[in-house]
């Protein structure tokens, strides 16, 4: 299988994902090894249904209160970030957004 | 809108999954019904987690929850999602008597057109059969690995397995712990430990982490903890890739793509986002 971002497995799916999968293997149903090859396969899905099928864009602004850049891996801080997106806006007080390389290392 | 795509996305991913990892249930010999269960269960907490509107869940929902996208407070009244997977997989847990999908599950699966997971040749199952995958889960490393490529080959021992899938749930949680307190207890302690150790950045703080961490803590901190000195305020979150970064004096510009953020409880998905920000 071909390497994918892990990152999106901190995302609300990801998230209740590694929670369903560690309930299957508290109770014994299921092994570890199994539960990293179906979060191995949603590293894949998700990589491939944001590449392939969101079509839509948004524009972030803000203010840039920290940035970090390390292992090929862009950290921001946003304070008082808006968001627009192609219908709507939103803002919060702050947000961090994370950020791997789109070009993988070899391609 | 991005928020309305995300039901549909999340759908998709969701099948995807299920469909992909069928042939690694059947490696490990872990019956059909169990990866029935992961699907439920994962969608019931989606669907709990109210980050879009699910279609199905409830008529008027979508409604408001295509209102509620103007980014005001969390004031609609949409009703409770039913948890019924939630409930019936731990209905199953505990009583193995239930272990065959009852007709209601049987009923929502037809429905959403996933009727070929059940198929027909597959037997009810039987009471004792939970106790033979603990079983084979308990005997799983004397199975000698017989059909060509190894799949499991990256994991040395069950062992290490569990070392390594505590470390992914731990680490995971403790990052994106959006939905306010803990889970469960471990985890808690597990989280103010790590903030702990973010703030201090001592190393008698890092020997709380699992034994396996002791040897690269250090190293393994720096990479872990990004942004961490910030983490107890944040809950809103962007996952995405960058195609480029640039600044001129205090301006930045990025070019951001394949996003999921998480904002105000939303969720929302982007295939491309340029970020301006000032310094």
């Amino acid at each position: 299988m071909p390497l994918y971002y892990e990152l999106y497995r901190k995302g609300t799916l990801g998230a209740a994902l590694t929670d369903s999968l560690d309930e299957l293997i508290q109770a014994g149903h299921i092994t570890p090894q199994l539960a990293i090859q179906v979060l191995e396969q949603y590293d894949k899905s998700m990589s491939e249904a944001l590449s392939n099928k969101v079509k839509s864009k948004a524009v972030i602004k803000g203010n840039l209160r920290t940035y970090r850049f390390c292992d090929d891996v862009w950290t921001f801080i946003i304070k008082d970030p808006s968001f627009k997106f192609d219908h709507e806006m939103a803002t919060t007080d702050k947000i961090k957004i994370v950020a791997c390389n789109a070009r993988r290392p070899g391609e | 809108m991005s928020n309305s795509i995300v039901a549909a996305i999340y759908r998709y991913v969701i099948d995807d999954v299920v469909r992909n990892v069928q042939a690694d249930f059947e490696g490990h010999g872990v019956d059909t019904s169990v990866l029935e269960e992961l699907q439920r269960s994962w969608e019931a907490k989606i669907v709990q987690s109210r980050v879009a509107s699910f279609p199905g869940e409830d008529v008027g929902y979508d409604q408001q929850g295509m209102r509620m996208n103007h980014m005001d407070s969390y004031s609609y009244n949409a009703p409770e999602p039913t948890i019924n997977s939630a409930a019936s997989l731990a209905s199953i847990i505990n009583n193995p008597e239930n272990m065959a999908p009852s007709a209601a599950s049987l009923a929502s699966l037809a429905q959403s057109g996933r009727g070929q997971l059940l198929e027909d040749d597959e037997e009810p199952l039987s009471g004792k059969l939970p106790e033979d995958m603990r079983h084979y889960a308990h005997h799983y490393r004397n199975i000698p690995q017989n059909d060509g490529a190894a799949d499991t080959a990256v994991m040395s021992s069950p062992d290490d397995a569990m070392e390594k899938w505590k470390k992914l749930r731990d680490e995971r949680r403790r990052i994106a712990q959006l939905d306010g307190a803990s889970d469960d207890d471990d985890t808690h302690a597990n989280g103010t430990s790590d903030s702990a150790i973010a703030a201090h950045g001592s190393s008698d703080d890092i020997k709380v982490e699992a034994p396996e961490d002791a040897i690269n803590s250090d190293l393994d901190d720096s990479d872990e903890d990004e942004g961490d000195e910030d983490a107890e305020e944040i809950e809103h979150i962007v996952l995405c890739q960058y195609e480029k970064v640039t600044r001129s004096k205090n301006k930045w510009k990025c070019v951001l793509r394949d996003g999921i953020m998480l904002l105000n409880g939303r969720d929302y998905l982007f295939q491309k986002a340029n970020g301006d920000f000032e310094w």
